[in-house]
């Protein structure tokens, strides 16, 4: 026997419903069967929430359907559903360049389970590359043992995200951008980061507060695009 | 859909070899030219250019999905090498983030970017008939 197998994305609140024959082979008093074109119809009016609430809506259906005759077969129901994410995450990271690239990828996968577009998440991806690299190479010194923070928010119409460091004061945002037009290689290095990134978000602000730096940053989301007519 | 890992870097390096003068080797570059990778390619392209008759280098990024100031550093790194030989580094097969990167810090004067593989085959083509006095 042949299993196809396949790959899908889960959106929030998606489920994947799996049922024996004994849901679409209930008969009624007439004999007539539930049917799969009713399973489909049925399900679609199954409440939000939980997964279990899914199986409840079903279970009732099909047995209301089947109006007291007798069971033709086994029923069993499983249902997995994608809960929305929370829109808040909270990490840590310590100092070097592989943990920003973990939190980049965490970054990503936040802005993948809230829809974000590809290329709003691209930008956000390089600008915390851009600025996280700061932070391990220069707040914390690539000190492993440092840690950094990163927190992570959406807002209806943004993603908002927050890096905190304990390093000593150091605001990249007052660095002056160095000179473009120049060939790459004869500028100062250092300063192109701050440029990209400053092009890739709405909005960059730093802040000392106590022991710490923090440098908030918005990439404001475009409305999805409306469906076809 | 990635993995749990994030996006690795791979590097696959290509010379031509066999002719009297030094061919140009060609880079390519697949995933994520970043903070964590980029030092993996400096490594590989120091030992390449440690040959002093290379003169040309063709990176070819039609797989290189994300690039960071990290690797522009890397880039221009090997430029000023190569400029130093009289030599020159060309980029091929920019997807449009990559392209958007490369403009934002106005590395374009500095560099040699072509948009496809037959755009740069009609360039060394054209250097060939000039090469050989078939084009003033």
């Amino acid at each position: 026997m042949e299993f196809k197998r396949t790959d899908i994305q889960l959106q929030p609140g998606d489920a994947i419903v799996l049922y024996t024959d004994g849901v679409t082979e209930a008969f009624d008093p007439d004999s007539a069967l539930y049917g799969y074109p009713r399973l489909l119809s049925d399900l679609a009016e199954a409440p939000p929430g939980d997964a279990a609430g899914v199986v409840s809506h079903l279970l009732a259906r099909v047995k209301s359907f089947a109006a007291g005759a007798p069971q033709s077969d086994d029923i069993a129901i499983l249902v997995l559903r994608a809960l929305e994410p929370a829109p808040h995450r909270e990490l840590s990271f310590r100092a070097t360049p592989q943990e920003v690239m973990e939190a980049v990828e965490q970054l990503r996968r936040f802005c993948e389970g809230h829809g974000v577009g590809a290329r709003e998440t691209h930008c956000l991806s390089l600008a915390l590359e851009e600025m996280g690299s700061n932070i391990v190479n220069h707040a914390c010194c690539r000190r492993a043992e440092e840690v950094w923070r990163l927190a992570m928010h959406r807002d209806p119409d943004a993603i908002r995200i927050e890096l905190c460091d304990q390093g000593p004061p150091f605001d990249p945002t007052a660095q002056p951008e160095p000179e473009l037009g120049a060939a790459l290689e004869d500028r100062e290095p250092g300063g192109l980061g701050i440029v990209l990134v400053r092009r890739n978000l709405d909005c960059l602000e730093y802040e000392r507060k106590g022991d710490c730096n923090i440098l908030r940053m918005v990439r404001r989301l475009l409305p999805s695009p409306p469906g076809p007519a | 859909m990635m993995g749990d890992a994030a996006m690795p870097l791979n590097i696959t390096i290509k010379q031509e070899t066999g002719r009297i003068h030094e061919g140009p080797a060609t880079i390519a570059l697949s995933g994520s030219l970043d903070t964590a990778t980029s030092p993996d390619l400096e490594k590989r392209l120091s030992a390449l250019l440690s040959n002093a008759k290379l003169t040309e280098l063709v990176f070819d990024l039609a797989e290189l999905q994300f690039i960071s100031s990290a690797g522009l550093r890397v880039f221009s790194a090997v430029r000023k090498t190569v400029r130093e030989r009289n030599g020159q580094v060309l980029f091929i097969n920019l997807r449009p983030q990559i392209q958007e990167v490369f403009e934002i810090v106005k590395s374009l004067p500095g560099f040699q970017v072509f948009a496809s593989v037959q755009e740069f085959d009609d360039y060394l083509a054209k250097r060939q008939r000039i090469a050989s006095g078939k084009e003033g």
